[in-house]
């Protein structure tokens, strides 16, 4: 897991509920990594996820929940970081798009070691946008957190229904979306 | 814990951070340092092949501009010997002229094609060149050809490039010449030629001919590579890599998508200019 990752979990967790409550959790939490976390380092997947299942103990939320808002918190994040990544789009479907072929392109450059989710998309009306995605790591409800933050970006509602299921043996998750306009 | 231990825990947080940070960077700087030095070396060795394909075709440009001379004589003296002296030869005699002969206008057209081939580009500027004009003078300059094979067109709405005028329409003319050359058996050529704007111009000339077996695709564009023997399909085997040549010197690229027996689409891309974006 990069370490930007684990960066926007930090600010999201002092941001929304105080430093006070992080120290607790970070201090609850067991990690394998004990230098702090910088953005381009990469660090074991399991301290992201122990950062993960003590915050939610602590804030007595479900982990769903909790990488929902994280997710959310991530896209505006990562909007006001890299601004260039979003000019140009004026609607949030043509910007969903770009995210496989464009912003993973720029990703790799940038961290060249890391793993990213692969994203394929289906475009069966107007309105509507259909990615599977796939990832090893499982983050189903980051990935929706993140399209709510996209959403918000635009100003576009965009309701979404999810699918998780198996093919050749790899689960997948499709995500259906429909775009307000 | 009281405030200044809070602070002080950040602090020294937040330097070992720029600690671990100043070590990335110049690992990263000593690793963009060796991609430099290994890209150096190679733009040399690009640099030192680009100058052996320079000498090669001004080789090519001096040995075919001074073959062409002596094959001139040759054939004008064997066409000489033939009215002059046919009657003495004999039979055989007259036969094994002839075998001078055909070779001789053989080899003078190689030499003619390999002339032309290295003088692409030379002494041309590029011009606004609109493809429709291109594409329908193209048919004029052919119409024997396409009455006699029955050959049909359907030509899309074509851009205006800008490109050496001289060399795309030697690179339009080759691809449409071997679209109706590599017909099959008793079905008339239909072919359709259309572009499209992306990041590029790219167009594609479509036919419904022998194709091409996935095999052999990559050989194609090579000079003088020949995929039929000449009794079945006339021609020198230049003309494909003339067509490279040329979107070459255009910054493009140049395709096939075909199949044996299921038809062939040649497809090569112009890049825009500023001002036709």
């Amino acid at each position: 897991m990069k370490g930007i990752v684990l960066n926007i979990t930090e600010d999201f967790i002092i941001d929304n509920y105080g430093e006070e409550i992080f120290d607790q959790i970070m201090s609850s939490c067991n990690l394998k990594t004990e230098d702090p976390f910088v953005s381009p380092g990469t660090y074991p997947d399991s301290d992201l996820f122990e950062i993960v299942v003590n915050a939610s103990k602590k804030l007595e939320i479900t982990i769903e929940v909790f990488l929902k808002k994280l997710g959310h918190f991530a896209f505006a994040k990562l909007a006001e970081r890299h601004p260039s990544f979003l000019e140009g789009y004026d609607h949030p479907k043509i910007f969903l798009q770009t995210v496989d072929s464009v912003i993973h392109m720029e990703v790799r450059k940038l961290y060249q070691d890391s793993q990213l989710p692969v994203f394929q998309y289906s475009d069966p009306r107007k309105d509507e946008l259909i990615i599977t995605y796939f990832s090893k790591r499982k983050l189903y409800p980051f990935l929706e957190g993140m399209i709510n933050g996209v959403s918000d970006f635009f100003k576009v509602g965009i309701i979404q229904t999810h699918k998780i299921y198996e093919k050749d043996g790899v689960e997948l998750c499709d995500y259906y979306l429909k775009f307000d306009q | 814990m009281n405030t200044d231990d809070k602070n002080s825990v950040k602090l020294k947080k937040a330097e070992r951070k720029i600690r671990i940070l100043e070590d990335m960077v110049e690992s990263r700087t000593r690793n963009l340092y060796a991609a430099n030095l290994n890209l150096k070396k190679r733009n040399d060795s690009l640099r030192e092949v680009i100058l052996r394909n320079e000498e090669l075709e001004q080789f090519a440009y001096v040995a075919s501009h001074d073959l062409q001379e002596p094959l001139i004589t040759i054939i004008s003296f064997i066409d000489l010997l033939g009215e002059e002296y046919g009657d003495k030869l004999g039979e055989v005699g007259k036969q094994y002229l002839d075998f001078i002969s055909e070779s001789s206008s053989g080899l003078s057209s190689v030499v003619e094609d390999l002339l032309d081939y290295s003088k692409l580009g030379k002494h041309h500027e590029m011009t606004k060149v609109d493809c429709n004009e291109l594409v329908e003078a193209i048919q004029r300059d052919l119409t024997s050809t396409i009455s006699k094979s029955k050959a049909t067109f359907a030509v899309g709405e074509l851009p205006e490039i800008t490109g050496f005028k001289t060399e795309l329409r030697l690179l339009f003319q080759n691809l449409i010449s071997n679209a109706i050359k590599f017909c099959a058996e008793d079905t008339p050529p239909h072919i359709i030629i259309t572009a499209e704007k992306g990041t590029n111009w790219t167009f594609s000339i479509q036919d419904n001919g022998i194709g091409i077996a996935k095999g052999n695709q990559e050989k194609i564009f090579t000079i003088f590579q020949r995929l039929h023997s000449k009794n079945d399909y006339e021609g020198t085997g230049i003309g494909l890599a003339q067509c490279k040549k040329i979107i070459n010197l255009h910054g493009g690229e140049i395709w096939i998508n075909s199949k044996q027996d299921l038809g062939s689409t040649f497809c090569f891309s112009i890049p825009f200019y500023e001002h036709e974006k």
